[in-house]
């Protein structure tokens, strides 16, 4: 092992399903190109900027007072466009 | 149907950045009702400069995961050319984010969503039409 290299302890199920992903990828994928691949894509932007949102989204959904506030507004809001466009 | 909507202003776009979770609600109820929303690109690029990293990325999220919503580029001449217009009335302005608004909106035919009217005064002054402004409190 270089000095480079470390180890890191994941349960048997979580080896399993990266050599499963590992085997997606062609023969001699290793698991540390599959993890550095899985890191990568985690990294890229539009899946955190995803993350980010759903995770509020769900926060801001499970609030029904919040929603049923926002669905009265939004009511009157589709009111007003409705008949702005009725007049046009 | 005629499809309806309101133009994103630069005050709402940076509530939605600061999760503003009111404001948050509100769209979902939109996508909900299936009221559109278009976000004119300089806009939203004015918007997340006023933002932290985290905060844009929860905008950018937003812009994405929601069905209802599109953003608008400035991607052909036509497009060019009515943010030139607009931009022309406002001679002394380099109010981007508003000149992009106003574009989206005078083309779609949408009135503008704010969070607050008073942004708007002095580009109203120098525009030759009235803006059809809607503004949404800030609970807070």
């Amino acid at each position: 092992m270089t000095a480079d290299v470390t180890t890191i302890k994941v349960h048997r199920s979580t080896r399993d399903r990266l050599s499963a992903i590992a085997d997606t990828f062609g023969r001699g994928t290793t698991l540390d190109q599959v993890l550095n691949d899985l890191v990568k894509r985690y990294e890229t932007d539009e899946v955190r900027a995803r993350q980010a949102a759903e995770q509020l989204h769900a926060e801001v959904r499970a609030d029904s007072a919040l929603m049923n506030r926002a669905g009265a507004h939004a009511d009157a809001h589709l009111a007003y466009l409705t008949e702005r466009a009725a007049h046009q | 149907m005629t499809a309806v909507g309101f133009v994103l202003d630069d005050t709402v776009l940076i509530e939605l950045g600061r999760l503003d979770r009111e404001m948050h609600a509100l769209l979902l109820a939109y996508e909900e009702r299936h009221i559109r929303i278009t976000v004119p690109a300089l806009t939203l690029a004015a918007a997340e400069a006023d933002l932290a990293p985290g905060q844009r990325l929860v905008l950018a999220g937003t812009m994405k995961i929601l069905s209802n919503v599109r953003i608008s580029f400035v991607s052909d001449e036509e497009e060019h050319r009515r943010l030139a217009d607009v931009l022309s009335c406002l001679y002394d302005s380099t109010d981007m984010a508003a000149a992009h608004a106003v574009a989206v909106a005078q083309h779609l035919d949408w009135p503008i969503l704010t969070m607050n009217l008073k942004r708007w005064g002095p580009i109203q002054e120098h525009l030759p039409y009235r803006l059809d402004l809607y503004e949404v409190k800030d609970p807070d």
